[in-house]
């Protein structure tokens, strides 16, 4: 099943992309993120078959299966895969995702929507032929210099490429090889660097994605150097066992650490690494958008929690106040710059600096509650900030504008949408109830269990959760009340197959909000 | 399943499922069903008294439980929320005829009401927090209902905003609280150590502040009234404004004895300053919206003494008189087709018999005439005030006379106001008969909360009668006042309807100040208007002129800039090009030499 | 004196590479066959050798001058297959062309298996003397490069000449082990000097800096198919005989001012070659600037030997370097001969013209676009990749320093490398090239795929030992 979840989203990212000229192509695309949420779905069957750690003589927790083939013993490299309660929950979050963005690409939702305003709906849209010639008059259009394709249209190519995505981030979250984690870190850059830069805004992509690339590929390197440093230091890759063993020589942890956490510091992101971010959120398609938050950024947080805490735990120890500092840094600086921030987008990108700087301040109070925190506050934001980047990216596709100054009165012109929207942005705001909340209320309170210097920090953050609610009342304000203006007059309600796609988010944000319980309980019997 | 989990899942769930509903008669009833039912909980609950708990989310050290705990005080609240809220949905129902967003409107209510109960019922502060943020939220959709009106939106901002920015510190006493005593249940927390106790409670002070409206956050609570009228009744008489005294209530225990002073100092600061205001406000809803203030301030003069039960006693009565004084207000406005203003809204006591017989109950409660429960229950937090025997007992005691003066006297204002200038002739519109209800209801249970005396369901002190004659000549001297500068105003013949006539006039020049609030809610705009836009400013230079273009981009720039010069250096043919090998090399060697001479 | 034994196994491949040199001088219109098909056929006896034991031949009592052990097989075997590859990428050519190109092979056979300074460099000469006519073009241009090329040539052999020089008169010997023993009691200023023009001069194959500039130039003049040469087999004859040099015979004795040098050497190119390329817009220039880099890169494990518990590691920053330069000559074999097949003109010409390849030629474009994404280390294209972990693997035990020089150029690689890759892949141009040459291609595609879900292949192979 480990292989099957891996290896499902990559064959479908190959078939697809083999199709691209089929129409069904989006639905075998579709069809293998189903399969392969499915597939990541039965991992908690029978868990127990990899190794399991016990402490003080009674199982306290570990792999659930555990694969291994040897590929490249010389570079340390095997194909081994491991799950876990830390790891799976994530997985389970990329696979939902990928299903999400493979769907909403599938249906062309946002196409539809805006294709319904202008034109009378064409007959036969989902149908190949029709898209493809679009395609070619975009073509057409940019080669002479003109505004490039319309956003939003489905491609294939572009589900291939969620669907590579998919597939790397998966392998990252189960990769028990420091190499093979390496390599699988490595592997995403690529497929979202062409997903920006073609798929995305086209006034920004160009340097969003340049931008993209070299900050993440910079992050990966420095972050492969910690990990060699780890290998060469306890003879092995693999993961678990040096978790296991307690992590690296004291001696030589802070150097390991300092390396991995400047490495996943920038894909968390981490103030000030994170200069990237807006404009890859702000540039990228919607899909794009959603993955990027909802998965990219997973993967630093969780290779700061897991790889970097795992090997280096002196290390973590001694850099956790300056992570915590830069943490709640990143938290009141995002805050305050979303205060006025003119654009939907980019607003909900920095929002998400703020966010994660929850999580790594969790992190980095090294306590059990923190830890905790972190990873719950880590997927909870995988849910809901994907959420609002698909509201955000439909709105845009309706209104033809993201800017805060041209919106309004959406509450009169879409009441469903813009109740959803109030939704997802209570649920960021950290409202208790929803999933925001245990995440960054337990950052708080593991920064105070810390006490000392550290509850300047804990009130430093808490102030940072009452910024999010200034700046995203203030985005609703702008947006959903008020009068109509004419960018919002006439605009559509959400459509079913829009609902279809967010239901689950809004679902998942529901349920973590009202029942913490059961993922608190994975992640208590991960491997950490 | 325990009643406990029903009362609060039950509107909870009507709340959510009332969301997704887009027809009217469906949500009319969901709307009405769910606080009736929750109105049974309560009660049942009020019998058993439920005990329960169960973990909600386990972060290792510590835990998160589903606890509540609803004894006879909780339950008490409990039925009283409940009962507001089924009245204010039956009102409301009528109310919003005409309007096309009841469904979300009915169902807000619910959720506000099951956030409400959360509170009440909660024993675990992580586990509460969710119901008194959630209030805040639903407050803040409350507040923005009404589409067209400009402000609304504004207002429903900064009540969630203010409120949430008590919660910064409400959340970190909570926090600091559990970590002190590895656990959120308030039962167990009362054993940290004092210096722990003292910072914890005053965040956490900090926080009901917020939520009650108190000096110095009052200044969400005006601008709120441009919610709907049952929106008003129901935060300020059951649910958000009263939850902040509530908590204090609960968390009596952890209090450090010589801290109380604090909550005193705010009590008798907000109890004056907020009747004062009361008293000059120009508009109805304005008028009761600062009395709630001050009647607030009571239910913390209470705390201050450490008298829990005479707090909840006077929560409870003003749940019941405020909710009838709101309801009633909107009938009158209905009734005079006015925006509230005190200028323009008149009535004649002819016009509805209800309205001024309700209006009369309500604002006589609220002066705390007897016997109807505003007199027992000011009595009793006097009283508690009176036997304290603490320097937070004598402050807050001789504000609170001087609040209960202030009440008598802005009631007897609006009062004359309202009813005694006489009224251009209209035709009379009918109250509809679900809001003639509701306002019969709670003027029974006006008349008779007083009895919850006598029931020893709140273990508040004795009547004195030393006291009562205090209170109630306190009561008179209010009067007094206010009819000394109605009457004065008839005498010179000042017609009714001209502002002289206004016995606000005993302030003097103050007066435009305190209608306003003393300004503090302009000043405060302002100030974080211009705070947020300078800090914001800087976080922006910083952040994206330091950190992105500067840093990030300016090193690309030098990273391009040095890639020319390295190309331009590399032009010029095989005479450059063997200059450059050699020197290069013979460089390399020196260097080699040099350190391996060295070493 | 004792009559020597020649192991005429060891040297098989050298004979069968030599020999196709004089076939293709006599075989007329099939000299291309001929010469393909013998060192074809000395590819496959260089890995049967490497099959068997460890061979070694012309022995000064324990030295050995010639040695067919796995690495150098393995490197006889590549030499031997990329100058198979240019000859399939070249087209028509006369018939010394196929001669001077085996014999350059034969050269780069020879010193795979050199151990002794004199040997090694007359096997670099041997490598890189038929090249001097090669890259000349008719016309001025071409001139100029073939001069340029020339006089760059003598000038570095002259430098590691004396360098040798240095060195036989520091240790009495020129064998590489004779050097290892013999060069602990020797001035060390003058063993410094010694090993910095040795391994200066040696550099110049490898196209590492301060010998570099000659580079572009001649690349970019050079017709495409003895461009691919000098990219891949040439630069490999660089990177085995620094490898040998500081492996066998410098790092005992001389590693401290050795690893100084290397490491000089190799900062200097990563700086130079990455900056150089930033700014390219015609496609082989960009390429080699950025293989100045990527010799950068080769020569950086050696760097340890710079410090005593790098020298403890030597044997894994050999292996390292060599695994690089064979997953990089591979790539840039690839790069190359996939735009040799797609360019008519012959020349690299601007990388705007690249655009749209995608469409109009798949294949090649698929076998430039791997072997780009490869040169910059990214998945999906693992072979860099693993060189890449190869390299920062050994560097992060003993010189993260260096790691982070290594780490900082590769972003900057990127930086090149993604629009180049953008140019073939997304861009929507008027191209019409056309591939040949696709059996070569597809053969070199294979390869790198081959090497990318099988670096074992290879690793096992550069796993260096004495």
């Amino acid at each position: 099943m480990l292989v099957l979840a891996v290896a499902v989203p990559f064959f479908g990212a190959v078939l697809v992309w083999a199709w691209r000229d089929r129409a069904f192509a989006h639905w075998i695309g579709a069809g293998a993120a189903a399969l392969a949420l499915a597939a990541v779905a039965v991992l908690p069957v029978g868990r127990g078959g990899g190794d399991w750690v016990s402490v003080g003589g009674s199982l306290s927790g570990g792999w659930w299966h555990e694969v291994e083939f040897a590929w490249a013993p010389s570079l340390y490299l095997d194909f081994s895969l491991a799950v876990d309660g830390v790891s799976w929950p994530l997985a389970l979050l990329t696979a939902l995702l990928g299903l999400l963005c493979c769907l909403h690409n599938a249906l062309g939702a946002e196409r539809r929507t805006a294709a319904a305003l202008q034109v009378p709906p064409p007959g036969a849209a989902t149908g190949g032929r029709p898209r493809r010639r679009l395609r070619a008059v975009n073509v057409r259009g940019r080669a002479a210099g003109d505004a490039s394709e319309v956003p939003g249209i489905p491609s294939p190519v572009l589900t291939s490429l969620l669907l590579a995505v998919q597939f790397a981030s998966t392998l990252v979250f189960f990769a028990d090889d420091l190499i093979l984690f390496f390599i699988a870190f490595e592997s995403v850059l690529l497929p979202m660097w062409a997903i920006i830069r073609r798929y995305g805004d086209p006034a920004a992509r160009r340097r969003a994605a340049a931008k993209f690339a070299l900050f993440t590929v910079g992050g990966s390197l420095i972050m492969a150097t910690g990990l060699f440093v780890a290998v060469a230091d306890t003879g092995t890759a693999d993961l678990g066992a040096i978790i296991v063993a307690g992590g690296v020589d004291p001696g030589i942890s802070l150097l390991v650490f300092t390396l991995l956490a400047i490495g996943f510091a920038v894909k968390a992101p981490l103030w000030p690494l994170h200069s990237w971010l807006p404009d890859a959120h702000t540039a990228a398609p919607t899909a794009g958008s959603v993955l990027l938050a909802g998965v990219l950024l997973k993967l630093g947080t969780y290779g700061l929690i897991r790889v970097a805490g795992g090997i280096a735990p002196h290390g973590a120890a001694d850099a956790a106040p300056v992570l915590a500092v830069l943490a709640v840094l990143g938290i009141l600086v995002a805050g305050l710059v979303c205060l006025s921030l003119p654009e939907l987008k980019r607003l909900i990108a920095y929002s998400s600096v703020g966010h994660m700087g929850f999580v790594v301040l969790a992190f980095a109070t090294g306590t059990e509650a923190g830890i905790r925190a972190a990873l719950f506050g880590n997927l909870a934001h995988g849910l809901i900030t994907p959420l609002l980047f698909f509201l955000a990216g439909a709105l845009k596709a309706r209104a033809h504008t993201g800017l805060l100054g041209s919106l309004g009165g959406l509450r009169l012109a879409a009441p469903v949408f813009a109740g959803l929207l109030g939704f997802a942005a209570f649920a960021s705001l950290g409202l208790p109830g929803l999933a925001g909340f245990w995440g960054e209320a337990f950052t708080v309170y593991a920064a105070a269990e810390r006490g000392g210097a550290w509850l300047a920090l804990a009130a430093a953050a808490a102030f940072g959760a009452f910024l999010a609610a200034a700046y995203l009342l203030r985005m609703l304000r702008r947006v959903s009340h008020g009068p109509l203006v004419p960018a919002t007059s006439g605009i559509g309600d959400t459509s079913t197959a829009e609902l279809v796609v967010w239901s689950p988010l809004v679902a998942g944000t529901l349920l973590l909000g009202l029942m913490p319980g059961p993922l608190l309980d994975l992640f208590g019997e991960g491997l950490l | 399943m325990t009643p406990g989990l029903l009362l609060i899942g039950v509107p909870a769930a009507a709340g959510l499922a009332g969301l997704l509903s887009r027809h009217r008669r469906p949500a009319t009833y969901l709307a009405i069903a769910a606080p009736a039912f929750t109105l049974a909980m309560a009660a049942i609950c009020a019998i058993v008294n439920p005990r329960f708990a169960l973990t909600l989310a386990d972060f290792g050290p510590i835990q998160v439980d589903l606890a509540l705990d609803l004894s006879g005080t909780a339950a008490a609240v409990a039925i009283a929320t409940a009962f507001v809220t089924l009245l204010v949905q039956v009102y409301s129902a009528p109310y919003l005829r005409d309007d096309p967003r009841y469904p979300p409107f009915a169902a807000q209510v619910n959720l506000f009401c099951a956030a409400m109960l959360l509170v009440v019922a909660a024993d675990d502060l992580v586990f509460l927090l969710i119901g008194w943020e959630v209030m805040g939220a639903c407050s803040y959709l409350l507040i923005a209902h009404y589409a067209k009106l400009p402000e609304a939106p504004g207002a429903a901002a900064k009540a969630f905003l203010v409120t949430r920015f008590g919660d910064v510190a409400f959340v970190l006493g909570v926090m600091i609280l559990g970590a002190s005593a590895g656990s959120f249940r308030i039962s167990e927390v009362a054993h940290v150590p004092n210096g722990t106790a003292a910072a914890a409670m005053l965040l956490i002070l900090f926080g009901c502040i917020g939520k009650s409206a108190q000096f110095p956050l009052q200044i969400w609570l005006p601008p709120a009234m441009a919610g709907p009228t049952p929106v008003s009744a129901l935060i300020h008489a059951a649910t958000m404004v009263a939850a902040g005294a509530y908590v204090l209530t609960r968390l009596i225990p952890v209090w450090p004895a010589h801290l109380t002073i604090v909550v005193a100092l705010v009590a008798a600061v907000t109890m004056v300053g907020a009747g004062l205001c009361a008293l000059a406000a120009t508009d109805l809803k304005g008028v009761l919206a600062w009395s709630t203030v001050s009647q607030v301030g009571f239910m913390f003069a209470a705390v201050a003494v450490t008298a829990g039960d005479a707090a909840l006693f006077h929560l409870v009565s003003h749940a019941a008189f405020k909710a009838l004084l709101f309801l009633t207000a909107g009938v009158v406005i209905a009734l005079a087709g006015t925006n509230g203003s005190l200028r323009s809204t008149r009535l004649r006591p002819g016009d509805s018999p209800l309205a001024f017989w309700a209006m009369t109950i309500g604002l006589a409660s609220m002066a705390g005439l007897p016997p109807l429960g505003g007199f027992f229950s000011k009595e009793a937090v006097l009283g508690a005030a009176y036997e304290a025997g603490t320097s937070a007992g004598v402050v807050v005691f001789w504000a609170g006379v001087g609040a209960s003066i202030l009440t008598a006297a802005y009631s007897a204002r609006l009062w004359l106001l309202l009813f005694w200038r006489g009224a251009p002739a209209m035709e009379t519109v009918k109250v509809p008969r679900a809001e003639a209800f509701s306002l019969w209801a709670l003027m029974f249970a006006t008349a008779g909360v007083g009895m919850v005396y006598y029931a020893n369901l709140f273990h508040v002190p004795d009547l004195h009668l030393d006291l009562m004659a205090l209170l109630l000549l306190a009561t008179l001297g209010g009067f007094a006042v206010i009819a000394d500068a109605w009457w004065r105003g008839h005498r010179r013949a000042v017609p009714a309807l001209d502002d002289e006539r206004d016995p606000a006039g005993v302030l003097g020049r103050a007066r435009p100040a305190l209608a306003a609030g003393l300004h503090a809610e302009r000043l405060a705009d302002r100030t974080t208007r211009a705070i947020a836009r300078t800090a914001s400013a800087t976080a922006r230079t910083l952040d994206e002129r330091l950190v992105d273009r500067t840093a990030v981009e300016g090193s690309a720039r030098a990273t391009l800039a040095a890639a020319e010069e390295t190309a331009a250096g590399h032009r010029g043919g095989l005479v450059r090009y063997l200059r450059l090998s050699a020197a290069g090399t013979l460089l390399v060697a020196v260097v080699a030499i040099g350190v391996s001479l060295w070493t | 004196m004792q009559v020597q034994l020649i192991d005429h196994v060891a040297m098989l491949p050298l004979y069968l590479a030599a020999g196709a040199a004089v076939l293709a001088l006599f075989a007329g219109r099939f000299a291309k066959a001929c010469m393909m098909s013998g060192l074809g056929a000395s590819a496959v006896a260089a890995l049967w050798v490497s099959g068997g034991e460890d061979r070694a031949t012309f022995a000064v009592g324990e030295w050995h001058s010639y040695v067919a052990d796995d690495a150098a097989m393995g490197a006889a075997a590549l030499f031997a297959g990329l100058s198979v590859l240019v000859a399939a990428v070249s087209g028509r050519q006369s018939g010394e062309y196929w001669f001077l190109l085996a014999v350059s092979a034969a050269g780069g056979i020879t010193l795979a298996g050199a151990r002794d300074l004199i040997t090694l460099i007359v096997a670099l000469e041997t490598l890189t003397v038929p090249l001097y006519v090669l890259v000349t073009k008719p016309g001025r241009d071409g001139a100029e490069a073939g001069v340029t090329f020339l006089i760059a040539s003598i000038a570095s052999s002259a430098t590691a000449l004396m360098g040798a020089a240095f060195l036989y008169a520091a240790a009495g010997t020129v064998h590489l082990e004779g050097l290892a023993a013999g060069l602990a009691d020797a001035a060390p200023g003058f063993v410094a000097a010694g090993a910095a023009l040795l391994l200066g001069g040696l550099a110049f194959k490898l196209a590492a800096a301060p010998l570099h500039a000659w580079a572009p130039l001649v690349l970019e003049r050079a017709p495409l198919a003895v461009a691919t040469y000098l990219a891949s087999a040439s630069k490999l004859g660089g990177a085995v005989a620094i490898v040998w040099v500081v492996y066998f015979g410098l790092a005992t004795d001389a590693g401290a001012s050795t690893g100084i040098v290397v490491a000089a050497l190799s900062v200097a190119s990563i700086v130079v070659g990455n900056l150089g390329a930033l700014v390219q817009r015609r496609t082989v220039p960009l390429l080699a600037w950025s293989g100045i880099a990527h010799a950068g890169y080769t020569l950086a494990p050696l760097a340890i030997v710079a410090t005593t518990a790098g020298r403890g590691d030597t044997a894994a920053a050999a292996s390292a370097a060599l695994t690089y330069a064979v997953f990089f000559v591979l790539l840039e074999a690839g790069a190359f001969a996939a735009l040799t097949a797609v360019r008519e003109s012959g020349e690299g010409g601007p990388i705007t013209e690249l655009t749209g390849l995608w469409r109009s030629a798949p294949l090649p474009a698929s076998v430039f676009l791997f072997a780009v994404i490869g040169l910059a280390g990214l998945p999906p294209a693992l072979a860099g990749t693993f060189a890449k972990v190869a390299v920062l693997e050994v560097l992060a035990s003993s010189a993260v320093w260096l790691a982070a020089i290594v780490a900082a150029g590769s972003i900057l690689g990127l930086a090149y490398y993604l629009p180049l890759a953008r140019t073939v892949l997304l861009g929507r141009g008027p191209a019409t090239a056309k591939g040949r040459s696709a059996i070569a291609v597809a053969a070199i595609g294979l390869a790198l795929l081959a090497v990318t879900l099988a670096p074992q292949l290879v690793l096992d192979f550069t796993a260096i030992s004495h």
